[in-house]
C-alpha cells in the first residue's frame, strides 16, 4: 500500500513539474510563424542555442511527439546534422521539442522535417519558425 | 528437465532483458555484449529503419562449452507516440546459423515514458529438440529526470516465466544510460551477475 501511495504522490509531482516546465518568457524576436501553437520555448535554452547564429539565420522550433529518452533524441539529431544547411540540432525532451538552426538562405519546409522526423521513429506535430 | 536444457533457457531469457528496445533509429548499428556465470554472447544489429532490425548473435555455454549463432530479425508492427509516452508492438524471431531446426518467434512490447516503463515478451522456442515458451512482464521507474546528455538511470522488476519451470522468478535490474551507451545490471533469482552493454551508432 505504501508502494502504492509512493508511486501516485510521485505521480502527481512529476504532473505538476511538467506543468512548470514552460517558460512563457521567451519573445525572442519571433518573425515568421508556420503553423500551431504551444511553441513556449525556455529563454535561456533558446539563447544558449542561438548564441554563435549569425544575424539572418532560422531556427525551425518543432514540436515532437514520442520522444521518450536519449536514444530518441540522439537519432534526430543525427539525421538532421547531416543536411549541410543545418547548423545545429538540440533536442528537449522535458517539453518535447527540436530546435533545428539552419542558414539564412534556406527554405525550410515542414514536410520534410516531418519525414525525418518520421523515418527516426517520433511524429512532429507541427513548427514555427524564428528568424534571427 | 536436463541440464542442457536448463543452461540453454536461462541464456536464452537472460539474453532477452538486453533486448527492451530491439530496433535502433533509421540506419544505425547496435552492438551489445552479455555475460553472466552461464554464457558469453556478441550481437549486432542493423536497424534499415526504424521499423527492422536484423543481426546476428553468436553465443558461447561456459557451462558445456557449446558455441552456437542465430540470425534475429525484428519488425515493429505498431508505434502509438503521444507527447509524453511513446507504445511499441514488435514481431521477433531467430533463425539457427549452422542448425535451422533451431529457431523462436514471439511478441513483445512496451509502453514508457521518460519516468515509467512497462514491457512484456511471449516467445514459442524450438532448440535442440526442446519445446518451450518464455514470457516476461518488467517494470520500472526512474528514480530522478535527467534531461538530454545526462546520466540517466532506471530502477527495473523483472518477472519471468516459461513452462519447464512452470514458476514465476522475479529479480531487480538497474539500467544505466547517457549518449548511444548503455549499462544493465541484473540478479538473477540467485543474486548472480547479469551485466549487459549496449552501444549504438
Amino acid at each position: 500500500m505504501k508502494k502504492i501511495l509512493f508511486v501516485f504522490l510521485l505521480s502527481i509531482t512529476s504532473i505538476g513539474f511538467t506543468h512548470n516546465c514552460h517558460d512563457h518568457g521567451s519573445d525572442n524576436q519571433p518573425v515568421k510563424s508556420v503553423s500551431g501553437e504551444g511553441f513556449e520555448i525556455d529563454s535561456q535554452k533558446y539563447t544558449k542555442f542561438t548564441k554563435d547564429l549569425a544575424n539572418g539565420e532560422q531556427v525551425a522550433v518543432v514540436n515532437v511527439n514520442g520522444m521518450v529518452c536519449d536514444f530518441c533524441a540522439r537519432g534526430i539529431e543525427k539525421t538532421f546534422m547531416k543536411s549541410a544547411n543545418v547548423k545545429k540540432v538540440d533536442v528537449d525532451l522535458e517539453v518535447g521539442k527540436v530546435l533545428i538552426a539552419y542558414s539564412s538562405d534556406t527554405k525550410i519546409s515542414f514536410e520534410d522535417i516531418k519525414e525525418k522526423i518520421t523515418a527516426n521513429g517520433q511524429t512532429a506535430v507541427d513548427m514555427k519558425v524564428l528568424k534571427l | 528437465m536436463g541440464i542442457f536444457k536448463i543452461a540453454l533457457l536461462g541464456s536464452l531469457i537472460f539474453t532477452s532483458a538486453a533486448f527492451a528496445r530491439p530496433v535502433s533509429y533509421t540506419d544505425s548499428f547496435t552492438f551489445m555484449t552479455y555475460s553472466n556465470y552461464m554464457k558469453e554472447s556478441l550481437y549486432v544489429h542493423y536497424s534499415p529503419t526504424f521499423k527492422q532490425s536484423i543481426g546476428v548473435e553468436i553465443l558461447e555455454d561456459k557451462g558445456f562449452g557449446t558455441s552456437y549463432g542465430l540470425l534475429r530479425y525484428t519488425q515493429l508492427l505498431m508505434r502509438k507516440n503521444t507527447k509524453n509516452s511513446q507504445a511499441n508492438f514488435y514481431f521477433i524471431s531467430s533463425l539457427g546459423l549452422n542448425e535451422t531446426s533451431n529457431y523462436s518467434y514471439g511478441v513483445q512490447g512496451d509502453w514508457e515514458t521518460r519516468e515509467y516503463f512497462l514491457g512484456f515478451k511471449h516467445s514459442q522456442n524450438s532448440f535442440f529438440d526442446s519445446e518451450f515458451y518464455d514470457q516476461y512482464f518488467m517494470a520500472g521507474m526512474v528514480p530522478y529526470v535527467g534531461k538530454y546528455g545526462d546520466l540517466h538511470t532506471w530502477v527495473m522488476l523483472k518477472a519471468r516465466r516459461n513452462n519447464d519451470s512452470n514458476e514465476t522468478h522475479t529479480y531487480p535490474i538497474l539500467k544505466f544510460f547517457k549518449g548511444d551507451t548503455l549499462l544493465e545490471i541484473g540478479f538473477d533469482n540467485r543474486e548472480r551477475l547479469d551485466l549487459h552493454f549496449i552501444q549504438r551508432f
